[in-house]
């Protein structure tokens, strides 16, 4: 059994996940995890990994690690319908990430005003159960957000 | 773009594109499109060697090789440069060849002449492909969609570039005819003074000689300390040059190029290992850095690693000079003398190993094993440190992707092996690793087929989009829909409202749904609305 301390990948207040206006994942069909409420602009790496998914538009990217954890970031709910306005790809997807690497720049302002919710949910799609979780404020790439127990 | 925010989110504050960065981003643009120059340099180098007098002696291989390197460097690089700054084109091409064939010939005419023919001492290497190939693309981006008059209509757009470039190339042609001997006389004097220093000479010599590289000036310094520098009686008369000397026996010469051997054979070699190591896609930089790295230990021609990361990171390169002229230094001080008839390579190495006036050969590899391990150390360090845009690696300031090295047919998506599928499943068509072959890709339109029959066939979807844990998709009528074999084919969950429908297949659901559409797309013409996530 091993610990893997998953960092919160944006600035902002942890939400629960099943408060999430988005029934996918309120009720934890993409995997368990918890939403942030994000206060910055960009969001990094929560795990060192392959970045194995990193839409065009910016607005979700998937990691996996070498034994079968997997974590998704999904900036905002439904916003693949902007079609990447508002968002900024940083990295590139297939590439090697650290913890903290940026991946996606976005703009809270644009998506809010093109009639999205900026909630963000961090679920782990992968091995793993979630053992504890933080609350509150987090700093992205510092603090841990959750703990997976592969 | 235009919300970009300049600071990351460990606070680090990314720098606006100021005149220093904006240097900097034209220099990785260069850097960026020597690639495909670059790219024909290792074969060349083996032919050109391997076919010399004293190995194979072959001269139709060795002028093979040769045809692209000395003489014809710089056409290439005036040609890849233009297609790489200009985004491919043709026509950009085109112009890069017209110009630099303009720029030699009005060069060689305006330069002082030796015999009736242009003095073949004076040469700027591929400094002029430089030149012209920066002012091809950029001629290029003016021009490209120029509106002529009526009649003149025929020469219009991008016909109109090569015709540009080849009068900006006679003008330039003209100045460099001018200023360039002077410059090379300059240089050839700085040379003269040096090289009495002993250690300290050779050093600077070492220094120079790799500083000089980008602006073609070596061959100068080279010409002079090889070809000129120093006489010795020897038994077929009076020679001199370093180079002559050692190869006449002369037991004082090899100094200026013994401290090539272990820069070349081993610290050039360890500094690929490094760029390799350090790079976010390795095998993506191993792709040319291998077979460069091999080149050099082998033959001793160090342009393709040396051009993979000079425009990209100028900092390393200059260190490289240090380097290079602190081993010419040592190898002097410790009276380490061996020369080179091509270049500073393990084939020059055996070759001359036994040579009578050679000395202390076996400590030279000493001294390369100590090279080897300083680029290593030194090129990780910088590479790490200052997020260096070496091949495989991006650059944040400048917005390189990481990827830039590859040619852009090559790039993009494309997922590691090792990754595992997240919502992985019960029925064995879904049970697979995210390696992408072509065995997978087969899996992948099976899994599409059979989920697109769940969903009531071709007839129900009207659309399908990937999400990045679940297929969106409009349906006809909802009730078709196979909640129960979904489950079994690895979904997690469906959801419906109204004619909306949501299927949560995890992460492969981008891909299932690229697949859907192109099995809608095969066999449903036009009837079907579609949306390609692309």
């Amino acid at each position: 059994m091993a610990e893997i301390r998953v960092l919160a990948p944006l600035d902002g207040t942890v939400v629960e996940l099943e408060s999430v206006p988005d029934e996918v994942f309120a009720q934890k069909m993409a995997g368990d995890g918890v939403a942030i409420d994000p206060s910055g602009q960009v969001a990094v790496a929560p795990v060192t990994g392959d970045l194995v998914k990193l839409f065009p538009g910016g607005h979700a990217f998937g990691i996996s690690t070498g034994d079968g954890v997997e974590l998704i970031v999904h900036v905002g709910l439904d916003t693949i319908e902007l079609q990447g306005e508002g968002f900024e790809n940083i990295a590139t997807e297939g590439q090697v990430v650290r913890a903290g690497t940026p991946i996606v720049r976005f703009d809270r302002a644009t998506v809010e005003r093109l009639g999205k919710v900026i909630l963000s949910p961090v679920v782990s799609s992968g091995a793993g159960t979630i053992v504890s979780r933080a609350s509150g404020t987090v700093r992205a790439g510092q603090d841990v957000l959750f703990v997976l127990e592969v | 773009m235009s919300t970009a925010n300049t600071t990351s989110p460990t606070g680090t504050t990314l720098p606006s594109p100021g005149g220093f960065d904006r240097v900097l981003g034209a220099l990785q643009s260069i850097g960026r499109s020597l690639m495909l120059p670059i790219a024909v340099l290792p074969a060349a180098a083996l032919l050109l060697r391997l076919g010399q007098p004293d190995l194979l002696n072959l001269p139709w291989m060795a002028a093979a090789g040769n045809a692209l390197f000395l003489p014809n460097l710089a056409i290439i690089f005036a040609v890849g440069i233009a297609i790489g700054l200009a985004g491919g084109e043709g026509a950009a091409a085109l112009a890069g060849l017209v110009g630099i064939l303009v720029f030699n010939g009005v060069f060689n005419t305006i330069i002082p002449q030796v015999g009736g023919k242009p003095d073949p001492n004076i040469s700027m290497g591929v400094f002029s492909g430089i030149i012209i190939g920066l002012v091809s693309a950029g001629l290029y981006r003016r021009f490209h969609d120029i509106r002529l008059p009526d009649y003149l209509a025929f020469f219009g757009g991008k016909r109109f570039v090569p015709i540009i470039t080849a009068l900006v190339a006679l003008i330039l042609g003209a100045i460099f005819g001018l200023i360039w001997p002077p410059i090379q006389g300059g240089i050839n004097a700085v040379g003269l003074g040096i090289v009495s220093l002993g250690a300290i000479g050779t050093g600077i010599y070492g220094f120079l000689n790799r500083l000089l590289i980008p602006l073609g000036l070596h061959h100068v310094l080279n010409t002079y300390v090889w070809f000129q520098l120093g006489t010795y009686h020897g038994a077929q008369g009076v020679v001199t040059g370093d180079l002559t000397r050692y190869f006449a026996g002369d037991p004082t010469a090899g100094n200026f190029m013994a401290g090539f051997f272990p820069i070349m054979m081993f610290g050039l070699p360890a500094a690929c290992l490094a760029m390799i190591r350090h790079a976010n896609f390795p095998k993506v930089a191993a792709g040319i850095l291998l077979s460069a790295a091999f080149t050099s230990f082998l033959t001793g021609v160090t342009e393709p690693i040396e051009f993979a990361f000079i425009f990209v990171a100028p900092v390393l390169f200059l260190i490289h000079a240090v380097l290079t002229g602190t081993a010419l230094a040592v190898c002097t001080l410790l009276g380490i003398r061996i020369g080179f008839g091509f270049s500073a390579g393990l084939i020059d190495y055996v070759l001359n190993f036994g040579k009578s006036n050679t000395s202390n050969p076996l400590l030279l590899l000493v001294v390369g094993v100590v090279y080897g391990v300083l680029y290593y150390f030194i090129f990780s360090f910088f590479i790490t440190r200052f997020d260096l845009g070496t091949p495989g690696r991006g650059e944040k300031s400048t917005g390189l992707s990481t990827d830039w090295i590859l040619p852009e047919s090559q790039r993009g998506p494309k997922v590691p092996k090792g990754a595992t599928t997240a919502t992985s499943a019960t029925s064995a068509t879904s049970a697979t690793s995210a390696m992408e072959s072509p065995a997978k890709e087969d899996r992948d339109d099976v899994l599409a087929r059979e989920v697109l029959g769940a969903l009531g066939g071709r007839a129900n979807v009207q659309s399908v989009e990937g999400c990045i844990t679940r297929l969106r998709l409009f349906v006809n009528d909802p009730a078709q829909i196979d909640d129960v074999r979904l489950k079994s084919l690895g979904a997690s969950g469906v959801i419906k409202r109204g004619k909306i429908a949501q299927v949560v297949m995890g992460t492969q659901s981008d891909r299932i749904a690229s697949r859907m559409n192109r099995l809608l797309k095969d066999r449903s013409s036009g009837d079907t609305g579609e949306q390609v996530e692309e």
